[in-house]
């Protein structure tokens, strides 16, 4: 086993979680490079340091800011039953019904009344096929001046 | 706790049961905050972040099919809160300032004092100064987020491999490489004062 194979191997070797024949070849590496040897021990004691360090606890009144936490967040999303999103969508919904309600209202207004304003029709483009009154050019592709000439 | 008591702990919670909550936090809140403690290395981030790993519990502890034993699901929580937690925080502090009155005047009125953890000068926190564990912490909170969850987990929280795999939802072989390399750099950051 060569020291970067050796090295590779602590974490397993430490936590018990390497086969059997790579044990024996770690170990025998070890027995025999000082260096490697030197490099498991500064290894074990940084893990040793890391497993020792104390557990710290939370504040005292932790509970208690919790249970105001879940209240405040509560208070805050609910209204009336609706959540603050629903509220927000339903009050949109109205105001977009409203508006188009209006648009249709004031179309209504405008041009379905009998005294309603027309558009204006330009009589030079105006003409009759038959019994249906078609507006605008008959020659499309002819100049008007060609029309005028007998 | 057996599995059977467990299924009637979180039927319990799932009734929104104040005392099983109670008994929730009384049980979880230290390996909790202490996890989120040494991910951070911040009381105050990791008091906010516990908080806010409980407030999730409770509002989703309808959503908990008992796949996992719950411990697991609640460090699944905090794992994910913790992975998330820039924009947590930020989310957070927008939110603190709309409802800072409200917080402050239900301290003053219910306790008499402003309570907040930020404020009050614990004894643990002043032996924090020794030097050695404050090398320590530093050596993990500069460590790699991916590989420090890792590190933290199997080697502060004693989580089993196969645990961290569930919480983590990483493949064992992914743990089993980022804890080799987390505890491989720690061990280079603490060389010089183990020698």
């Amino acid at each position: 086993m060569d020291h970067e194979s050796a090295r590779a191997c602590f974490t397993g070797y430490h936590d018990g979680e390497l086969a059997e024949g790579d044990r024996r070849a770690l170990e025998e590496h070890l027995s025999a490079c000082a260096d490697c040897t030197a490099e498991w021990d500064t290894y074990r004691r940084a893990v040793e340091e890391v497993s020792g360090l104390r557990v710290i606890a939370p504040s005292e009144d932790f509970a208690r800011q919790v249970a105001l936490a879940i209240e405040l967040r509560g208070k805050r999303r609910r209204f009336g039953g609706l959540s603050i999103v629903g509220v927000r969508v339903a009050v949109l919904s109205l105001v977009l019904i409203m508006l188009l309600l209006m648009a249709y209202l004031t179309y209504l207004l405008l041009f379905s009344s009998p005294d309603a304003p027309k558009p204006p029709v330009d009589p030079a483009t105006k003409h009759t096929h038959g019994d249906v009154e078609v507006i605008g050019p008959v020659h499309i592709d002819q100049p008007p001046e060609q029309k005028k000439k007998p | 706790m057996s599995p059977s008591e467990e299924i009637q702990f979180v039927q319990s919670l799932k009734a929104r049961d104040d005392r099983a909550f109670e008994q929730l936090i009384a049980k979880f809140k230290t390996p909790i905050f202490n996890l989120l403690y040494r991910m951070t290395g911040v009381r105050e981030e990791a008091e906010d972040l516990a908080q806010e790993v409980f407030v999730t519990v409770y509002k989703k502890i309808g959503l908990f099919r008992g796949e996992s034993p719950l411990a697991t699901w609640i460090y699944r929580i905090a794992y994910n809160l913790c992975m998330n937690r820039r924009k947590y925080l930020g989310r957070r502090r927008d939110r603190e300032r709309q409802t800072f009155d409200e917080v402050a005047e239900r301290n003053i009125v219910e306790s008499g004092t402003m309570s907040t953890s930020a404020q009050i000068s614990r004894p643990d926190e002043m032996a924090e100064g020794h030097q050695m564990e404050r090398l320590i912490q530093d050596a993990i909170t500069a460590l790699d987020e991916e590989q420090r969850v890792i590190l933290v987990l199997r080697d502060v929280q004693n989580v089993s491999y196969e645990d961290i795999s569930e919480i983590t939802g990483l493949p064992a072989g992914t743990v089993k490489s980022r804890l080799h390399r987390a505890r491989m750099a720690l061990k280079e950051r603490l060389a010089p004062y183990l020698r």
